[in-house]
């Protein structure tokens, strides 16, 4: 389950010729059902499983380089599947063969893991991918179930309804930290019919997609505005954001009127909402995540409203309710 | 219109009914009466067509509460009537409850009718009104 | 001494009365009577006129929260009580038939409020019910030609409704700097 999206290889060694041809055509049959595709290869030291006829003892099997490598008595399996023992005893079953290669896929995948790269820290452009990942498969407003896999992660979303969910053992925080830390490029794929039955059957329930979104256009930034997000744009937001559910600074709260009202600068959003670049930009693109930014076309500085150096000007008269707005939140503790 | 739909108040409504219209029919000062839930149903009334009773009963539903909180909040225990003293009439507003059931009389008065013979006209109707009510 | 209303609408059960307690320096006034209508609110009692809390401010001036009744029967109580107010908060209970509806109502209520940006909405029981969801609360405001912030709150959590009042205050301070400006 927690490996996924892999191409595999499979090589039978000293079995009967029987054994292996009828193997070779159930694998053809079996690879739409499988959690990873499955090729068949004949060079057993190339292989991520291999099937070993009755009575070859493991050591006489050509190992693969890496010893990322299962090898599986078709004698005796015990492979343990959802917890029970697993035999594939003849007549070779064909869902005895898709368990048996799933049951391998969770053991390399588990295997594959101690032995990953270590990531860096705070990786360059990594919640970037991560995050253009989750926008282009948002924007396709997809009902089928895709895996987003990245620094060994893998994210499960379902694009229609907004929503996501990781593994039953995975945590959430954690893999979505990861996610946002990956400095790969983040691979997407569609699941199989299988694969989300199996994930459905493990309990995994799905979660709204917002509070990730704007994870990652918050942590990602870096100081730069999203692909698509000019540095001379005027934005506009369509609507506040859930701040109930979103976390949010005060500066994003004092900006978030202003730009709902007209759009804006970035130099005009930086003057109002008294915060650095950097958090402009974060804003923008978290807010752009959640696809709540127009981009409009830039204007001359002449005709900014609002410049960087000078700050607004409001003729205090006709305020009406501002002037105690200060006394109440002081009161409140707001 | 805001009536609750429940047979179990119908013979209810019809006693009230009875009362309210004796009262406007004998009181030529009386121009009409609302008897509503204290959350603002009408139960029975009697008022002319220039008269809203699902909205008369709603105010006077409103009326009632703040009645009972203005006096809770001044110690002075339980609010009983009210009055509402206006350019061309009175409102009367008193309590015709029994039991568990809340309800409110309000009768509309003109200036024909004196506060004396106004309150004691309310006060008569919504006894007879009680004691047929609790005699079921 | 000024005084200054903030308005809690919201049908029956949306959490008026629990919001002003939230905040409320005094015990909440409330005028709570009987609910006869059972069959569609399931409260054993009902607000008929108002809820009243207040927040004493600097130099003597006063902060009065207003819960309005929910039922539309008691409209009139919702035009006294808005008349002069600083903002309204409406309150939606999204596990209640039809939470769209609801809020349709109140905005188109309190429209004047609204469309001078001192309005804010919050819906309740959203974990519950996450159907609809705040973006189908924009959109039936939009169709109303109303522009208002839209949250989901859990107005048991004093923070939540002191969010609700944070974003009321700077839309009206961003209204009045663009009325300024303009």
């Amino acid at each position: 389950m927690s490996a996924m999206l892999s191409t595999r290889r499979v090589a039978v060694s000293g079995a009967r010729l029987r054994s292996e041809l009828l193997f070779r055509s159930m694998l053809r049959v079996s690879n739409t059902r499988t959690q990873d595709t499955w090729t068949f290869c004949d060079a057993s030291n190339e292989a991520d499983v291999v099937l070993c006829g009755n009575g070859t003892p493991n050591e006489a099997v050509p190992r693969k380089s890496g010893a990322k490598q299962i090898l599986v008595d078709l004698s005796d399996l015990d492979t343990r599947v959802s917890g029970e023992k697993l035999r594939l005893n003849e007549p070779i079953r064909i869902t005895d063969v898709i368990a048996l290669l799933d049951a391998a896929s969770s053991r390399l995948a588990q295997r594959a893991r101690p032995q990953a790269e270590p990531q860096p820290a705070r990786a360059e452009n990594g919640s970037f991918a991560f995050a253009l990942a989750l926008r282009d498969l948002f924007a396709n407003g997809s009902p089928d179930v895709h895996g987003i896999e990245a620094n060994d992660q893998v994210l499960y979303v379902i694009p229609a309804s907004r929503s996501f969910f990781t593994t039953e053992s995975a945590d959430d925080e954690e893999t979505v930290s990861r996610l946002l830390l990956s400095a790969q490029a983040a691979k997407t794929a569609q699941l199989k019919r299988h694969q989300i039955r199996e994930l459905e059957q493990s309990g995994a329930l799905p979660k709204p997609i917002n509070a990730l979104l704007w994870r990652a256009g918050h942590e990602g930034s870096q100081g730069r505005l999203l692909p698509g997000l000019g540095e001379s744009d005027r934005f506009h937001l369509k609507r506040w954001p859930d701040f109930g559910k979103l976390s949010h600074t005060p500066g994003e709260l004092r900006l978030t009127p202003y730009l709902v009202r007209a759009p804006r600068t970035l130099d005009e959003l930086e003057t109002i909402g008294k915060i650095s670049r950097a958090e402009v930009c974060a804003y923008i693109n978290a807010c752009a995540l959640l696809d709540l930014i127009e981009v409009k076309a830039p204007v001359s500085q002449v005709g900014s409203v609002i410049a960087k150096t000078e700050p607004v000007v409001v003729k205090e008269k006709r305020k009406v309710f501002s002037g105690v707005l200060g006394s109440i939140r002081a009161i409140l503790g707001i | 219109m805001n009536t609750i739909a429940d047979k179990d108040y119908a013979a209810e409504a019809a006693v009230c009914q009875r009362h309210v219209d004796s009262l406007v029919a004998t009181h030529t000062g009386i121009r009409g009466a609302v008897i509503a839930t204290t959350d603002g149903f009408e139960i029975a009334a009697h008022v002319d067509s220039s008269v809203s009773v699902a909205k008369l009963a709603a105010m006077v539903s409103s009326l009632s509460a703040l009645s009972e909180a203005v006096s809770r909040e001044s110690k002075i225990g339980s609010s009983r009537d009210l009055m509402i003293d206006a350019e061309s009439g009175r409102l009367l507003l008193v309590d015709a409850s029994t039991g568990a059931r809340k309800r409110v009389l309000a009768v509309l008065c003109d200036n024909r009718e004196t506060l004396g013979q106004a309150l004691w006209a309310v006060r008569s109707c919504r006894e007879a009104i009680l004691r047929e009510l609790e005699g079921h | 001494m000024k005084e200054y209303k903030l308005i809690f609408t919201g049908r029956m059960g949306a959490g008026k009365t629990t919001a002003i307690a939230a905040i409320s320096e005094i015990p909440p006034v409330q005028t709570d009577v009987t609910n006869n209508d059972r069959p569609a609110h399931a409260k054993a009692t009902t607000t008929v006129a108002l809820d009243y809390g207040e927040v004493t401010l600097p130099h003597g001036d006063k902060l009065r929260l207003y819960g309005t009744p929910g039922q539309s029967r008691f409209d009139f109580m919702w035009k006294i009580l808005s008349e002069g107010a600083l903002g309204v908060i409406v309150l939606i209970d999204n596990s209640a038939p039809d939470p769209l509806a609801d809020m349709r109502e109140y905005l188109d209520a309190f429209r004047d409020i609204v469309s001078s940006s001192r309005a804010i909405v919050g819906v309740g029981r959203c974990d519950t019910h996450p159907v609809p969801g705040i973006d189908s609360f924009c959109e039936a405001a939009k169709e109303m030609a109303l522009s208002v912030p839209v949250m989901s709150v859990d107005v048991r959590r004093r923070e939540d409704v002191l969010l609700m009042l944070e974003v009321l205050f700077h839309q009206i301070e961003a209204a009045e700097a663009d009325e300024a400006l303009s």
